[in-house]
């Protein structure tokens, strides 16, 4: 851990907690669709993944999930956010370290807002006893679409930025495919 | 030794593989439609913390300090009117099956359908 690395990891939360702030204080996408976002600052973790492994996109997440609970005034989405946040990154890191080659980003998006949006509803189940049902045929579809958006995002960005913001050799090496965390 | 950036970027966007994953995922957002359902009884409604159950079969209308109020009619329940701000509680709608929920956080209001009859020692079932 250098100071590069320290600045890296700070930029990279401080953009996604920025994003996450942003997207709290904007109406859901579907205004009957309570807590379903586009999810932007999630991009931020997913390309992580890529470029600097995942101990620092699980960090990313973390810091911005808890921050942006505690900065919004809304400390119980916590439970929700972090939990299906943390479960769905590490389906997607899985996915991306495993399936890179045949399955596309965009797809690993799609898949991880879907899981993130189903555990809050089993969270929601579970704590409240909100019946899954009649919400989840609206909500899963909505998630879905915020996943490939942001998988597309995220695709952009890995592909088009210059390799040089991506990784440089020295302080990160991109996503090692033979990385233990 | 590649990594996953230059991966990524030496890859197609998306392939055949990638568009039926996404169709199978979509359909097993469907399953939950399929899930039998029972018809609710009656309604708990928790509001501040202080429940009170009432029986579906009977039209009332219930007032909550005038700040929201919650409607029974033709067997199901909804909340007609609220003055939180996003109203996602109205937008609801009815609902009748056991197990269903009607929460509004800003009002701490809880509806839910209960498939059994009254319990004179517990005041709900399911």
């Amino acid at each position: 851990m250098n100071s590069r690395k320290v600045a890296r990891l700070a930029l990279l939360s401080a953009i996604s907690l920025i994003l996450g702030l942003i997207e709290s204080r904007l109406p859901p996408l579907l205004w009957f669709v309570p807590y379903v976002r586009l999810g932007l600052a999630n991009v931020v973790a997913l390309f992580a993944i890529f470029t600097d492994g995942a101990k620092v996109g699980c960090f990313v997440l973390t810091i911005k999930c808890v921050l942006v609970s505690l900065l919004s005034g809304n400390p119980v989405a916590l439970i929700y956010s972090l939990t299906a946040g943390l479960i769905s990154y590490w389906i997607q890191y899985a996915l991306i370290r495993y399936l890179l080659g045949k399955i596309s980003v965009i797809t690993v998006a799609f898949i991880g807002a879907a899981a993130h949006n189903f555990t809050q509803l089993i969270i929601a189940a579970l704590i409240v006893g909100v019946d899954l049902t009649s919400l989840a045929v609206l909500f899963l579809p909505a998630s879905a679409v915020a996943g490939l958006f942001t998988g597309t995002v995220t695709y952009l960005l890995v592909k088009r930025l210059p390799v040089s913001l991506l990784k440089d050799g020295k302080t990160n090496h991109g996503g090692d495919a033979n990385e233990r965390f | 030794m590649t990594d996953r950036v230059d991966k990524l970027r030496s890859s197609k966007p998306f392939s055949l593989l990638d568009a039926v994953i996404i169709v199978i995922v979509s359909l097993l957002c469907l399953v939950p439609l399929f899930i039998p359902k029972k018809t609710g009884k009656t309604v708990s409604v928790t509001y501040r913390g202080k429940t009170s159950v009432y029986e579906l079969s009977a039209d009332r209308i219930i007032d909550f300090d005038g700040k929201i109020k919650v409607e029974i009619k033709g067997g199901k329940v909804r909340v007609s009117e609220s003055d939180c701000p996003s109203h996602t509680c109205v937008a609801r709608g009815y609902v009748s099956n056991a197990g269903e929920t009607i929460v509004c956080l800003p009002n701490d209001l809880v509806v839910r359908v209960s498939g059994e009859e009254i319990d004179a020692v517990t005041g709900g079932g399911v």
